[in-house]
């Protein structure tokens, strides 16, 4: 991969102005994580501020000291569309905070293990499932508890065959299953950054909606600039530079 | 460019922040891009930036010689 396709991260507008010079620089950097997170941020910046792609219409020739933009036109983003990505925020966040809390509290019960050893006991329990250093016991009503026992488990297991040993109509299952904890860990992890990517996604979308929604504005740009070549304020050559420049 | 800040401030720029700053300067037209052609394109002060950039260091001059005063008078 080339260093320079990070660039496509940057707005379309921003990288038709700026992407060759800084193509160079990136070619000629090493490639190293401080260049990558230079560029995902610069990328970010640049979309938060769709203006700095634009062409500038002061003149090389002319002077810079007359700025003939009208002060920072990118930054009127209708109130709105303003309202409405505030929303999705909140609601994007929202549900990562509930997504959050619901991780914290499971919906199967948790006991302790001498509360489960006496639910064993007292023949109230159908099925127990080991895995790991939890297991889960299905009462013979239906409901479900967890409980988190010793492992190697010394104690549940043995409670469950004394009792079977003792009251053989009524068999309690057994099943010891090895806990699966490589893929858990991966899959909770990658769970836990999900509403994470999911924000990040909507503020790149956002963003980029926001950089082409202002697409008329240049032809307002090239409006501007025919009145300023009709007032005599800039030449001929300067207004067919900066017209081929908006429209390029 | 990236040396000459290198050298002066002892910090590296990468390329994202350094035309996150040309792009800002560019846009309030205190800076200006030379010629159309070539990757290596060099930039110049506009007059506006000379007055701006002229400005800031006269207030970063009398901003360090006040410091300089005080840290002496203690």
């Amino acid at each position: 991969m080339r260093r320079r396709s990070l660039l496509r991260l940057y707005p379309l507008r921003w990288r038709q102005r700026y992407e060759e010079e800084v193509g160079e620089l990136v070619d000629d950097a090493p490639l190293s994580v401080s260049l990558v997170v230079d560029l995902v941020r610069g990328a970010f910046d640049a979309h938060a501020h769709p203006e700095l792609g634009a062409p500038s219409l002061v003149g090389s020739t002319g002077g810079g000291d007359i700025p003939l933009m009208p002060r920072s036109p990118g930054n009127q983003v209708p109130v709105i569309v303003r309202a409405l990505v505030a929303l999705i925020l909140v609601f994007v966040v929202g549900l990562g905070l509930l997504y959050a809390y619901r991780a914290q509290t499971p919906a199967v019960p948790t006991v302790s293990l001498t509360q489960a050893l006496s639910d064993v006991q007292e023949g109230r329990v159908r099925a127990v499932t080991i895995e790991g250093n939890q297991a889960t016991l299905v009462f013979t009503d239906g409901r479900t508890e967890r409980t988190t026992i010793p492992e190697p488990d010394t104690v549940l297991a043995q409670a469950v065959t004394t009792r079977n040993q003792a009251d053989p109509p009524h068999v309690i299952e057994l099943r010891v299953t090895q806990a699966s904890s490589d893929f858990s860990v991966v899959g909770s992890i990658f769970l836990s950054i999900l509403p994470l990517l999911l924000l990040v996604a909507l503020i790149f979308l956002a963003a980029s909606a926001f950089a082409r929604s202002r697409g008329p504005q240049r032809y307002e740009l090239l409006a501007r600039l025919g009145d300023l070549k009709a007032r005599g304020l800039i030449t001929d050559e300067e207004f067919q530079r900066e017209k081929r420049r908006l429209l390029r | 460019m990236q040396h000459d800040i290198e050298r002066i401030s002892g910090r590296r720029l990468g390329p994202g922040s350094l035309y996150g700053a040309i792009a800002r300067l560019e846009k309030a037209g205190l800076i200006e891009a030379l010629s159309d052609k070539g990757a290596r394109r060099p930039y110049r002060l506009t007059a506006a930036g000379s007055r701006t950039l002229s400005s800031e260091l006269e207030s970063m001059r009398k901003l360090a010689a006040a410091g300089t005063r005080r840290l002496a008078a203690r």
